[in-house]
């Protein structure tokens, strides 16, 4: 078969992949998953959950191959559904905590997940470790449409132009969303800062 | 040696630079093998959900 040597455009991958070929949806796994493992990193920093995301991202693409249309490039579309899927999972999380919290109100065992304990980046090292996990910590409060800017321009190297596809958003919707994140970025920083600065 | 200390400024930028020190991860090559398998077994809980639903549609 042509797919299992050749190098394919992006079409062909998806009439393939529409058609239901297998070869083709591990050509889509080896082509994407350096991209979409890294995304989901960027959102959720702990590598476990993180690959449990991608493997999510990677299912609901399979499944709903036959649901694109080509409106986007099949790139914007993949990291659509890589957002999706962490942004589903950190809310997931944040119902669990508040639960196990009202849970401890009324005397249960559960305690509240330490989000700061998870952090478990692999590509972070030793020695930037604390500062990265304060910052993913700001970046944790950001309302979802400028943290999603902010982690893909940031993370991905992603250009304005390309996050406005996958969020869907003008060009300049896009430079105001960033500047308002780094702005408060740097506001909850000094927050951070300053308290620690006092203790 | 002692610890450089930095003003508050100087921590917001060195954290804020961070996120450019991040490496990135590797590829799993297992991990084609795994969503093939997890497919495999998501199309099986299917498979058994829609007999037992069947089951008490007709049974």
């Amino acid at each position: 078969m042509q797919i299992q040597t050749a190098v394919i455009n992006d079409q062909q991958l998806i009439s393939a992949l529409q058609q239901g070929c297998q070869i083709a949806f591990k050509q889509l796994v080896d082509a994407y998953q350096e991209r979409v493992i890294n995304t989901c990193l960027g959102f959720v920093p702990n590598m476990q959950d993180a690959e449990d995301i991608c493997q999510e991202a990677f299912i609901e693409i399979y499944r709903s191959i036959y649901k694109f249309r080509g409106d986007a490039k099949l790139s914007t579309w993949i990291y659509r559904v890589a957002v999706t899927k962490s942004l589903d999972h950190l809310k997931a999380k944040k119902r669990k905590k508040r639960i196990s919290f009202l849970q401890s109100l009324v005397g249960e065992d559960n305690k509240p997940i330490d989000v700061k304990d998870e952090f478990n980046h692999p590509g972070v090292t030793l020695e930037n470790k604390e500062r990265t996990k304060v910052l993913f910590a700001a970046i944790n409060q950001l309302p979802d449409n400028q943290r999603v800017a902010y982690t893909l321009n940031k993370i991905e190297g992603m250009p304005y132009k390309e996050v406005g596809a996958v969020l869907n958003l003008t060009l300049s919707s896009i430079e105001s969303l960033l500047f308002r994140a780094k702005k408060n970025l740097q506001k909850s920083l000094r927050a951070y800062y300053e308290r620690e600065m006092l203790n | 040696m002692e610890k450089k200390k930095f003003t508050i400024e100087e921590e917001i930028q060195l954290t804020l630079d961070c996120m450019d020190k991040i490496e990135r991860v590797p590829i799993n090559p297992w991990l084609p093998t795994r969503l093939k398998e997890k497919l495999k077994k998501k199309d099986t809980e299917n498979y058994r959900i829609g007999v037992l639903s069947g089951a008490f549609l007709f049974g």
